[in-house]
């Protein structure tokens, strides 16, 4: 019986070896994608269009004469293909069909959805996404500013792809200023579904040569805005002023400036620290939000003379301030003109106050455009940066 | 035959394992259905079920030492009705490890292996459960013991790596699923707690047979808290959205990424859940056979290896007709067998043995 057993497992194994070839994977078999990009497509009665961007390795080596290959030089090449079907999955059927390579999405960073699909409603693509098992809930989501082919077709500036080059955009500048900030799918999605919440992503946009410094490039990529959007249609934009007052107030500001005039002169303030602490308040039945805002900073560049005595400071911080908080109000009037809760504010009075959020649930679109938000702005100044005297012009010394 | 000796870390580890294996697979989904958002209460009332059966373990082990449990329901009930109930039990367990073999193989087909066929995976999943099998109970346990410890640490890790995602008013407001959905959710997990009962069969192999409650309970104990820490993070990290993922702990380890030079954890999941669940198949497919050979009478289990084994293999091939269907069931109609099994039978034959004063 033992031997039986023994000689049916090894044989078993050795055809558990054998048969693993189903799953072998050469890596030049593959297109690993860096972004893909879905749209509705033009005059079609397809309903998505969907374009995968990778970087194709070619090797840029030069046969010698007794045919030994002259150099190991491989040259990164952007490919873009483009696709389009009745469903987002015939869409890449099509595409699979036509191409010798596997389809590799574990390597995608970024999602980009055109501004047409985005106002449609992004819950089937969404769907579609979160059940493709091997793509990463790390993705980037971006929106691109009218179609998304015209965004493909940004050159990159600094890296070789344009995918690549929105992704350094999206990393690196959402630390350095409050223009706009980044969002992956997991985040985008858990906004979706979320009750009483709405999702937000920033949007991409193609810039005129005329505005490129580097004039050999015809047309770059440019970040600074943020498309709101309610249950899972895109209501409205965000400039890239309201942008900042928007992320002060979800807690996302890492540093950015807020300028002012005295005496016809420009001072401009840069904060650098921000706290930001909200709280449900009670005005006899209604319930309102009140955002205390705590900026710290300094002044960065100022256009005028003074010698930024205790009093003046105080009077700038008080300016500062007031600056601050009507920019953050413009903001969040216009987040509930468009009735987007991007701020998840109902989610917060469903967390704190669920009684009054079962009463609220049903109307929550009309209360949460008449809801009182109250912004109160500390900005302090910590330093001036001024040791020395500022050098302006000799009329207003 | 030598008996098999397995001291209170090796039960302990094994019996981790045997709980948790397609615990952390199938229940975040089944308990993410019902009540999301107070998931973590599910773990609470697991303990609480398990802790409770492990009361019932404890005392039957205590008036049975030297008795498995064919031969203790066998002496309780009388040999027919003994019989009867425990070919109940075969069958419950016989169909139960069909479906733990087709959880495991396909996340590993789904995962490492998506173009090789299910039977080939099943082979792969199955050989070397069959093979520690065949050399007994000693053999499951010394290697699950060395599988716990690895495992163990490496689940802590990656749920640590996961700590700057969590947002805790993701939970809140705490009860906000409602009681009847809490309730609800708590049933597939009180399912699952019901396998410490396994632990019955296993007593005459215990070295120190008068801590069996004890060793129940520390094992109800960390696989309570592991599904607390494993709900909460379900929830901290997703919110809402984990009633969407197919997979909550795969996307989970998926997403993590504490930093830009080291990525792509999911390889440790992967190997984790292939080695516990290693212990999982071991620890059924011992009892499915032992309780087999001993409803024959046979002292030795080895010659029933390989004919219940190819049954398992057609079985898992035959039950499951696809991921949806499993999650229905599993949901829906699994506790409501599964609960009178593995609570009722020990229980009863508690009650039972106290009645007539047997010893």
């Amino acid at each position: 019986m033992f031997k039986i057993l023994k000689t049916s497992l090894s044989i078993a194994f050795m055809l558990v070896l054998l048969c693993s070839c189903w799953d072998r994977r050469e890596t030049e078999e593959l297109l690993l994608t860096d972004a893909l990009a879905i749209d509705i497509p033009i005059n079609d009665s397809d309903k998505y269009e969907i374009f995968f961007i990778a970087t194709k390795q070619s090797s840029g080596g030069e046969q010698t004469q007794d045919g030994e290959e002259g150099g190991s030089q491989m040259e990164a090449q952007p490919w873009v293909a483009r696709s389009q079907g009745k469903s987002l999955e015939e869409a890449i059927n099509k595409f699979t069909v036509r191409v010798p390579r596997f389809i590799f999405l574990d390597d995608n960073k970024i999602i980009i959805l055109g501004e047409k699909l985005a106002q449609r409603g992004v819950g089937e693509t969404l769907d579609y996404l979160l059940r493709k098992r091997d793509l990463r809930l790390r993705n980037y989501i971006v929106i691109s500013n009218g179609r998304v082919s015209n965004s493909l077709a940004a050159s990159p500036e600094f890296e070789d792809g344009v995918a690549d080059e929105i992704v350094a955009i999206l990393e690196k500048g959402s630390q350095e200023g409050d223009r706009f900030h980044h969002k992956d799918i997991k985040k985008f999605a858990e906004d979706v579904v979320t009750e009483g919440q709405d999702a937000w992503a920033p949007i991409i946009e193609i810039i005129t040569p005329t505005e490129v410094v580097k004039y050999n490039v015809d047309k770059a990529v440019i970040i600074n805005k943020t498309a709101l959007f309610h249950k899972d249609k895109m209501v409205g934009i965000l400039d890239r002023e309201d942008t900042k007052g928007f992320k002060i107030l979800k807690g996302l500001a890492n540093r950015d400036t807020f300028a002012t005039e005295i005496n016809n002169e420009n001072i401009t303030y840069a904060y650098n620290q921000v706290k930001v602490n909200r709280s449900l308040t009670t005005n006899s039945d209604r319930v309102g939000i009140k955002y205390d805002v705590k900026l710290k900073g300094n002044i960065a560049e100022s256009h005028l003379y003074t010698d930024f005595c205790d009093k003046a400071l105080k009077d700038l911080e008080e300016k500062f301030s007031k600056v601050a908080e009507e920019e953050i109000k413009s903001s969040v009037s216009l987040m509930q003109k468009l009735g987007s809760d991007a701020l998840g504010i109902g989610r917060f009075i469903h967390a704190k106050e669920p009684d009054i959020w079962k009463n609220y649930r049903d109307n929550w679109d009309m209360i949460y455009q008449d809801i009182d938000i109250v912004v109160k702005v500390d900005a302090k100044i910590i330093g001036t940066d001024f040791i020395s005297k500022p050098i302006i012009r000799k009329s207003i010394k | 035959m030598r008996k098999e000796v397995i001291d209170g870390g090796q039960l302990i580890s094994i019996m981790f394992w045997t709980i948790m294996g397609t615990a952390v697979l199938t229940l975040p989904v089944l308990i993410g259905r019902h009540a999301p958002r107070d998931a973590w209460i599910a773990a609470v009332i697991f303990i609480i079920g398990g802790l409770g059966l492990s009361l019932v373990i404890g005392a039957l082990a205590k008036k049975f030492p030297e008795k498995d449990f064919v031969s203790c329901v066998e002496n309780v009930f009388g040999i027919w009705i003994g019989k009867i109930l425990i070919a109940i039990f075969f069958i419950w367990l016989l169909h139960t490890t069909s479906f733990v073999i087709w959880q495991i193989s396909t996340f590993t087909k789904i995962s490492l292996l998506p173009r090789t066929p299910l039977l080939i995976v099943v082979l792969i999943i199955i050989i070397p459960s069959v093979y520690a099998v065949h050399n007994g109970i000693e053999s499951v346990a010394r290697s699950g013991q060395f599988i716990f410890l690895i495992t163990f640490g490496t689940l802590f890790v990656l749920f640590l790596m996961n700590m700057p995602e969590v947002n805790i008013e993701n939970l809140q407001p705490v009860f906000d699923d409602g009681f009847n959905n809490i309730i609800r959710s708590s049933l597939a997990p009180l399912a699952w707690a019901g396998e410490i009962m396994f632990i019955l069969f296993l007593v005459p192999n215990v070295k120190q047979q008068k801590k069996i409650t004890q060793y129940s309970m520390i094992t109800i104990i960390l696989i309570g808290i592991g599904g607390i820490i494993n709900e909460f993070f379900y929830t901290a990290v997703f919110g809402p959205l984990r009633q969407h993922l197919i997979s909550p702990f795969y996307t989970l380890v998926r997403y993590i990424s504490p930093s830009d030079f080291i990525g792509r954890y999911d390889v440790l999941f992967v190997s984790v859940n292939l080695a516990g669940n290693f212990v999982k198949l071991s620890v059924f497919m011992y009892i499915l056979i032992f309780s087999f050979s001993k409803l024959f009478k046979k002292q030795n289990h080895r010659p029933f290896v390989l004919p219940v084994t190819i049954a398992l293999i057609i079985l898992t091939l035959i039950s499951v007709e696809g991921s949806p269907q499993l999650t229905n069931f599993l949901d829906n109609v699994f506790p409501f067998y599964t609960l009178p099994i593995l609570y009722g039978l020990p229980s009863v034959t508690l009650l039972v043995a106290k009645l007539r004063k047997l010893k």
